[in-house]
């Protein structure tokens, strides 16, 4: 990976456009240590996977709302780390609840 | 037999008397063409996410029934109808419901309702205390 020597050299001009720009500023950080190989990241679980207790439907919208960004808008599982499995289960329950008025469709700033 | 559940907003304003009248309606509806309905709740008055009618605010009325569709299809049509219904919603909980799956569940609900009863008449006036405000806390202010 290419990240490392990326990070030192923060300022060097030939950057190949596509995806390997983004990891430009990730993972050294301000920390000049150009051996950094892990990028930090948090262990994400599903939380339905370790819990089994939490039982997801559209009427708990107490536990919805978590899943649900202050616009209203469906959090993605690459933020929430649900699995596959529950996150298509949890869009079906948050698409229920906007239909009966329990969550929103779209909140507007004011 | 398929177990549904149909969860419906009706207008704030509406007196107790209405809403039991409401309630009554649709379980005849139901019991009418061979359903069993398994349990009503009042969610009571909710602030809705978005307007509806120009209403900001909505009764919530669950039932739990068994039946087959349909019982869904003349409930929805008849609330389609009701002027005082703002939205309603179904979903089906369950493919199948068997018959003895049905009572136990009416006799589970027999149970719970007794339950709170006996309390005070025996030793515990804690618990009857902490169950008792507990049904209130469902009404939003």
């Amino acid at each position: 990976m290419r990240t490392p020597s990326e990070s030192t050299t923060g300022s060097r001009p030939p950057r190949t456009g596509g995806p390997g720009g983004r990891d430009s500023r990730g993972p050294g950080g301000g920390h000049g240590r150009p051996r950094d190989r892990r990028v930090y990241h948090r262990r994400k679980v599903c939380r339905f996977c370790t819990d089994s207790s939490i039982k997801m439907s559209y009427k708990d919208v107490d536990t919805l709302r978590y899943f649900v960004t202050e616009r209203g808008k469906i959090i993605p599982r690459r933020i929430t780390g649900n699995c596959a499995l529950h996150q298509r289960a949890l869009t079906v329950e948050i698409k229920r609840a906007r239909n009966i008025a329990l969550l929103p469709f779209m909140v507007t700033e004011s | 037999m398929k177990r549904y559940e149909t969860l419906f907003i009706v207008q704030s304003e509406l007196s107790s008397d209405d809403i039991t009248a409401i309630i009554d309606r649709y379980s005849k509806i139901i019991s009418d063409m061979k359903g069993t309905v398994l349990k009503v709740e009042r969610w009571g008055k909710r602030k809705l996410a978005y307007l509806i009618r120009k209403q900001s605010r909505g009764f919530y009325i669950l039932m739990d029934y068994a039946g087959n569709r349909e019982i869904v299809a003349e409930v929805e049509r008849i609330l389609k109808f009701d002027d005082k219904v703002l939205k309603y919603m179904s979903v089906k909980l369950a493919d199948s419901i068997t018959a003895e799956e049905i009572e136990r569940e009416l006799a589970g609900q027999k149970a719970e309702a007794e339950a709170p009863a006996e309390p005070p008449a025996t030793i515990k006036p804690a618990s009857a205390a902490a169950a008792a405000p507990a049904p209130e806390a469902t009404t939003e202010g």
